[in-house]
């Protein structure tokens, strides 16, 4: 109805002070969405790239917390069993994580190294920016050969000319053979990959005291040997290990799985956060149709007098608060896109916007305009018109 | 037209119950003009509120145009209002944001008339009390005299067999007041029964016939020439015509 509009109008200041309740409560719902569509997304594919082949094999942290049992650990030599006896499995990895200093020069950091073998190269396809993988020799022969993360190369040499040099990491010289791309900040600051360097496995020893792996990987030979990998590898562990060793034994299919989950979790999460301020504005709304009802409620006596139904007077105040809030709501949609897109550009974490986040939105503005509105709108039609058109 | 039977209206202010009207019975036929007259508090506009569909009686019957109206639902008597009554207020009761002409146009939204068509019955309304050249005025660039028309055009574009007027020349000075009345009758001569709420005995003087009501009670009716008591040359020579 034109006269709903026209009303609205009337009181521009109100009527805007009320909309951008409406409007934050939207766009943060957009943007928190955003944020958590955006994370989930960004797994997915770091996890496809992966490939649905891997097997991931760790000591099982969970049950030496649960039991206080001590875990059996991994090393290297299991590493190679596996490689030997399993004959679903094509390639085996091994990872552990100790802290180096990294020197060159004068400049000095300490670091997290990411000790591996040629593994790396299925791990971290298509991240080197420049130079090569580590190779089974670099491995085998302890070659003093390191990968530096992208910061890292950046602090010691600048844009490019890394490969060849030498670094001293924890006092021996080693040459970089490659450079890893920059994984960019995250939400919380600078990615600690980015400076981290990358050795191979059989320095490990030496420089932190232990050669225990932290994970091992396997790549199976293909997709449908998944499952008959995995028994293998439970098996060659539990010879090695004794029968009661607990290891965990994951594919990366089902990691993607739990992953998806959990992201879709913390998405529900962060619209929830955002439903808050939605719902806080459309109190708001209420708010102002309530005194907006009281005021006019002389105006209710004259359109009942003239042959308003309940029905229509309802209908007058509810499309009134409903296209406050679908005003409002758009208004949101656009702030919480341009806020969506903001965070992307400060803090380097991928948002997207989804259609589903959109549709939300308008449904739940819409529908917080009825939520809020009709209590309001039922009060107005309730109105005695007698004592309405007395009102002063 | 109008058969109304010993209705009685009381208020229940809690406390207290207050008979606002005591058994009152009113005849109007078609095309008749009656005014209701009567100090304040005497019930007079109890009676009105009751005859216009905005409340129903506490006890009693009310048929209006052949039908009985004192037990229908809420919006069954809108509906009612909506087809059959125009009201005029002491206090013209316009929107105030609302133009002239969209102010004419209210009561055939309800009804359910078209746009185009809408508008152009509210102007010929408008026109028939003559102020066509106001019509995208708001009220609060209007005279009270105007204001007033304007509330007369809103009453008769539904073409309703009643105009109920209450006081409707209480908040204008006299010249626009005659004014008022002079449609009024225009109106009543083209064959629309009025009922005319007032105190005001001259005003009531122009009714063919009319009705005083004391403490819910009628006290005593006439026609509308009698009701001063005064030689019959002194009330400007308007009576009942009709």
């Amino acid at each position: 109805m034109r006269l709903a509009l026209a009303s609205l109008r009337t009181n521009k200041l109100r009527s805007a002070l009320t909309l951008l309740g409406i409007v934050i409560g939207i766009a943060s719902v957009i943007a928190m969405m955003s944020i958590g569509e955006g994370g989930r997304k960004l797994v997915s594919m770091e996890l496809a790239g992966l490939g649905s082949d891997l097997i991931f094999v760790q000591p099982d942290y969970t049950a030496e917390a649960i039991s206080g049992a001590r875990r059996k650990s991994l090393t290297y030599e299991d590493a190679e069993a596996i490689r030997k006896w399993c004959p679903a499995v094509a390639g085996v990895s091994v990872q552990r994580v100790g802290m180096v200093t990294v020197k060159y020069g004068t400049d000095r950091y300490n670091t997290s190294a990411t000790f591996t073998d040629e593994g790396l190269s299925t791990m971290y396809q298509g991240r080197l920016k420049e130079g090569r993988f580590l190779q089974e020799l670099d491995v085998r022969i302890q070659r003093p050969v390191v990968i530096l993360g992208g910061s890292l190369a950046n602090k010691f040499f600048g844009e490019s000319g890394a490969i060849g040099e030498k670094v001293k990491v924890n006092g021996q010289s080693f040459s970089v053979i490659g450079v890893m791309k920059e994984e960019g900040r995250t939400i919380f600051g600078e990615n600690p990959s980015d400076m981290s360097v990358y050795l191979p496995i059989t320095h490990s020893k030496r420089m932190t005291g232990s050669d225990e792996v932290a994970f091992i990987y396997c790549e199976a030979r293909d997709t449908s040997q998944v499952r008959e990998a995995m028994d293998q590898i439970k098996r060659v562990l539990a010879q090695r290990h004794g029968k009661d060793a607990s290891f965990s034994v994951i594919s990366s299919a089902s990691i993607l799985e739990v992953t998806e989950t959990v992201a879709r979790i913390f998405t529900v999460i962060l619209g929830g956060i955002g439903g808050i301020s939605l719902l806080v504005g459309g109190i708001g709304v209420m708010n102002i149709m309530l005194v907006s009802v009281t005021e006019r409620t002389r105006e209710v006596g004259i359109r009942k007098a003239v042959g308003a139904k309940k029905g229509d007077i309802l209908k007058q105040f509810l499309f009134e608060a409903i296209s406050l809030c679908l005003v409002g709501g758009a208004i949101g949609i656009l702030l919480g896109w341009a806020l969506a897109a903001l965070i992307a550009k400060i803090a380097k974490w991928p948002t997207y916007v989804s259609l589903f986040s959109i549709a939300v939105a308008v449904i739940s503005a819409s529908f917080s305009g009825v939520v809020f509105g009709v209590y309001p709108a039922y009060k107005a039609a309730n109105l005695d018109p007698i004592e309405a058109l007395r009102y002063e | 037209m109008i058969n109304a039977k010993d209705i009685e209206k009381v208020y229940d202010t809690g406390a207290i119950q207050v008979a606002a009207l005591r058994g009152v019975s009113l005849k109007v036929e078609r095309g008749e003009s009656v005014a209701i007259i009567g100090p304040s508090g005497s019930g007079k506009s109890t009676l009105m509120n009751i005859l216009g569909c905005l409340d129903r009686p506490t006890s009693g019957t009310y048929s209006l145009d052949g039908r009985e109206v004192s037990t229908l639902s809420d919006d069954e008597l809108a509906e009612i209002r909506n087809k059959k009554i125009g009201f005029v207020f002491q206090t013209f009761n316009l929107l105030p944001r609302a133009t002239a002409l969209e102010n004419v146009e209210l009561p055939l939204v309800y009804s359910g008339v078209q746009g185009s068509v809408r508008r152009k019955r509210a102007l010929s309304a408008l026109e028939k009390v003559g102020l066509a050249d106001r019509a995208h005025h708001r009220p609060n660039e209007l005279s009270g005299g105007q204001a007033q028309r304007v509330a007369i055009a809103r009453a008769l574009v539904t073409e309703p067999a009643i105009i109920l007027a209450d006081e409707p020349t209480g908040n204008l000075d006299t010249k626009s007041g005659l004014e008022v009345m002079r449609i009024l009758r225009e109106l009543h001569e083209q064959g629309i029964t009025i009922i005319l709420v007032t105190h005001n005995p001259e005003i009531a003087a122009m009714a063919d016939r009319f009705v005083e009501i004391r403490d819910g009670l009628i006290v005593r009716e006439g026609n509308g020439s009698d009701i001063l008591e005064r030689p019959a040359g002194a009330e400007e020579g308007k009576g009942g015509a009709s």
